[in-house]
């Protein structure tokens, strides 16, 4: 079946009532889960696998992609409004969203995020359709050297990312690694700063500290200013749509944020994570208003459009190979195993109806989110139009009570509330907190990685170089690393000399 | 907007406290079960512990007239799911999925909280065997050729396996010693990317379990050299054994259920009965041959019994490898 009939019969098989409301009813329940902190699409589906046994597989299928794409989406919403990154894919949206949300530009934040969605979600589909089966294959050429390449890399980018004092970024930077070495190491099993406590032997996890250093240390700044200024702008309607100026900003930033999104999602491990990360850099090089640090909507469009190509982007090796690099693809391709059929490469020959289904159901699952969450946006924004004094207790309760519901862990609730301390007081000395954070996610990888890479190797350090993709992302880190340091060198002798 | 908050905050109280709402109330000594199951799941979402209860899930709540409800305990190879159990009731009503080599090896290697004997071993179901396999462009063809590759330039052979200490980093460990070779054991985190290594090349070869890579051997991307268990597997026929080419070793990662010590002997069989007759019912054999779930009920004693005998296959190899990997990689 080539792809132009094989598309056209998988609409024909998406399109029944029954699939269409599972896949409206996995966007609503995505949506939901992505706003609410803490539980996340892997919880959520986990929850929700053995239930799929009673469905056909296609619309288990369809209802979990809703969840996924939904989900995406709908961590963005509490990032904006209220400065708490529900996943760690909407950490950087949190830089310039709930700037923008301060300024009374919500309404506008969300708006551009939905459609933002949309626009890269489709886009990555069609590169799924159309790539999946040679990406897939070239995604599998990512070995342990060039995981650790690409870390590295992200570690770079993510020292200049928000743009303050370096020194202070690289500080957070190496908190945040050295908070990731906590726990059982993976290669050998040793504990490290456990302290004896079997808790502890998991590691750190992201969600509390993010939770904390950002929502917590939130409800303690505002409970810190006075009482006059307690109450946010006021937003009008009318005010809610972003203007024709902010969607023209917002139009190359979600193209590239696409395909960023995209290529990176291939890449096994936090992918998402680290396309939200590019995208927000190269906009913010990019960036001519100087309005970054303080709202751009530059940096809520790119990101949020490269972490829902992500998404799109890790569904490719799962359906052409049937590796699922993240948990969240394991459980998806645990609804296929219960139902007796086995996910990998004679996917798509042998079941064409399920594979082809499940491409154009995300489709249709795209379109809805967009559908149910544009008219919301106005609803949402109005959230932070409720007084403080109800709605950061609302905010606390729903941090704790989210925390926990990850893990089941009461460790978490204690980890959270440190990090909102330790949050609270890094904010008052002007520190970032998103390279702590983003650096806790890649320590462990880059670890990982290293090791990994260096016992293959048997100790030569120079398969890093040798190897050739691993050599050219280093390379091009190297370039972007010496590059504005060689023009400012160079500048003023040239000037000298004209 | 309140309300709409309100309604949020109830349907998530609901997902969040389900779970735990359940654990309370009386304990019944044959009319069993009366109400819902906690299961302790000690591994992350999607993991093969996961796979293994959403097969047994929906049969096994027909048969016993209950729901099971998933609790994801996740962390340090499911010690902290361990050790949950170890201090719950036994009453039936908590059970946990215990895997080997994690139970019985890790109250071995460290400190994990608990001890073995604070189980009651219930019933095994799964039996993931234990296989050799290479990349389809791999040049090596048979066992043969990896013993004489391994033996002209000793510990340079890459060996992909799940992670130290796992089945698979046990099961090299003992091909090493059944045919006198020394090979480069990597330990990854996790099947999947051991498998994939070596699928890529990244590898030469990886130590996996057979219904990770069933899936890439039929469409002929892997291609499996041996396999570690007594008899050739139905599943993949002809597939010759270690045992079978003289190498005596058997290795693979069980998954079963188990309850605290003292749990009362007639719950043990009760549960334990329902999970046999779901596994011989011709639907979910037919299910388990498709997806390469290596069916293997074992009851209680029969599963308390296995995890002793590995416990004593295990302990020296991890004081001759495991304890310092650093003098044993010279």
């Amino acid at each position: 079946m080539d792809l132009f009939s094989g598309l056209i019969h998988g609409f024909s098989v998406a399109l029944t009532p029954m699939n269409l409301l599972f896949g409206f009813l996995g966007a609503v329940i995505g949506t939901i889960i992505g706003i609410l902190p803490g539980l996340g699409p892997l919880g959520t589906m986990a929850l929700l696998l053995s239930l799929t046994y009673g469905f056909d597989p296609t619309a288990g299928m369809i209802l979990f992609a809703g969840i996924y794409f939904g989900a995406m989406y709908g961590g963005s919403t509490t990032s904006i409004l209220l400065n708490i990154p529900g996943e760690a894919a909407s950490v950087v949206t949190c830089i310039e969203g709930y700037q923008m949300a301060r300024r009374g530009r919500a309404g506008a934040a969300l708006a551009v995020a939905a459609i933002g969605s949309f626009v890269a979600g489709t886009i990555s589909l069609i590169g799924l359709s159309f790539l999946a089966p040679t990406l897939a294959n070239a995604a599998l050429k990512f070995g342990p050297p060039e995981y650790l390449a690409v870390a590295l890399v992200g570690l770079m980018i993510m020292s200049r990312l928000t743009g303050g004092n370096l020194l202070k970024s690289l500080m957070m930077i190496a908190l945040g690694l050295a908070l990731g070495t906590v726990g059982m190491e993976t290669v050998a099993g040793y504990m490290r700063y456990t302290f004896k406590q079997p808790l502890l032997a998991q590691g750190i996890d992201f969600l509390p500290v993010a939770m904390g250093l950002f929502g917590i240390s939130e409800v303690l700044v505002t409970a810190e200013e006075p009482a006059g200024n307690m109450q946010l702008q006021k937003v009008r309607f009318r005010e809610l749509w972003p203007t024709l100026v902010e969607w023209k900003r917002s139009f190359w930033p979600i193209i590239r944020g696409s395909f960023i999104g995209f290529f990176v999602g291939l890449v096994p491990g936090p992918s998402p994570v680290i396309a939200t990360m590019v995208s927000y850099s190269v906009e913010n090089k990019l960036d001519k208003s100087g309005e970054f640090g303080k709202g751009a909507i530059e940096g809520v469009a790119g990101p949020e459009a490269a972490n829902n190509a992500a998404v799109g982007g890790a569904y490719v090796p799962l359906m052409a190979l049937g590796i699922p690099f993240t948990p969240a693809m394991a459980v998806v391709m645990a609804v296929l195993l219960i139902h007796g059929i086995t996910p990998g490469p004679l996917l798509m020959s042998e079941n064409p109806d399920l594979f082809w289904g499940v491409i154009a159901s995300m489709y249709i699952g795209n379109f809805m989110l967009l559908v149910f969450n544009l008219p919301l946006v106005g609803v949402f924004a109005s959230i932070i139009r409720a007084p403080l004094y109800l709605l950061m207790p609302i905010v606390l309760l729903l941090c704790l009570v989210g925390v926990y519901s990850v893990n089941n862990s009461i460790l978490d609730i204690w980890l959270m509330t440190g990090f909102g301390l330790l949050g609270y007081l890094l904010r008052r000395l002007r520190y970032d907190l998103a390279p702590l954070v983003l650096a806790l996610i890649l320590g462990p990888m880059m670890e990982r990685s290293f090791r990994e890479a260096m016992m293959i190797s048997r100790g030569d350090l120079s398969v890093f170089v040798s190897r050739p993709i691993s050599g050219t992302i280093l390379l091009v880190g190297a370039i972007v690393l010496v590059a504005p340091l060689l023009i400012a060198w160079i500048k003023p002798l040239i000037s000298r000399k004209a | 907007m309140l309300r709409r908050t309100g309604y949020a905050v109830v349907v998530f109280l609901v997902v969040a406290f389900a779970t735990n709402v359940f654990a309370q109330g009386t304990s019944a000594k044959v009319d069993y079960p009366k109400k819902p199951i906690n299961t302790l799941i000690g591994f992350a979402p999607g993991g093969g512990s996961d796979v293994m209860i959403s097969m047994v899930r929906p049969h096994l709540e027909k048969a016993l007239k209950t729901t099971f409800v998933p609790v994801y305990k996740p962390g340090s190879g499911s010690d902290i799911a361990l050790m949950e159990l170890s201090t719950s009731k036994p009453d039936g009503y908590t059970v946990v999925i215990s895997c080997t080599p994690q139970v019985p090896i890790n109250a071995y290697v460290r400190e994990a909280g608990y001890k073995i004997s604070d189980f009651a071993f219930v019933a095994n179901v799964v039996t993931d065997p234990g296989i050799f396999v290479v990349r389809a462009e791999s040049p090596y063809k048979t066992i043969a050729d990896v013993i004489k590759a391994a033996k002209e330039k000793p510990g340079t052979l890459s060996v992909g396996v799940s992670s130290a200490p796992g089945d698979d980093w046990f099961a090299m460990h003992m091909f090493e010693g059944a045919a006198q070779i020394k090979l480069n054991i990597v330990p990854f985190s996790g099947d999947g990317p051991s498998w994939q290594a070596a699928l890529a090349g990244h590898v030469d070869a990886t130590s996996n379990n057979l219904s990770i890579v069933y899936a890439q051997l039929r469409a002929g991307k892997l291609r499996a050299l041996a396999i570690m268990t007594d008899q050739r597997s139905p599943i993949i026929p002809d597939v010759p054994t270690f045992k079978e080419m003289g190498y005596n070793f058997a290795s693979g990662s069980s998954r079963g259920f188990s309850m605290p010590k003292n749990t009362p002997k007639a719950i043990i069989d009760i549960f334990a009965g329902a999970v046999k007759q779901v596994m011989n019912t011709e639907e979910f054999k037919a299910i388990a041959l498709k997806t390469a779930f290596p069916s293997d009920y074992q009851g209680p004693e029969e599963y308390t019994a296995y995890i002793k005998k590995l416990d004593t296959i295990y302990r020296p190899l991890w004081d001759k490898y495991g304890k310092s990997p650093d003098a044993a990689a010279k």
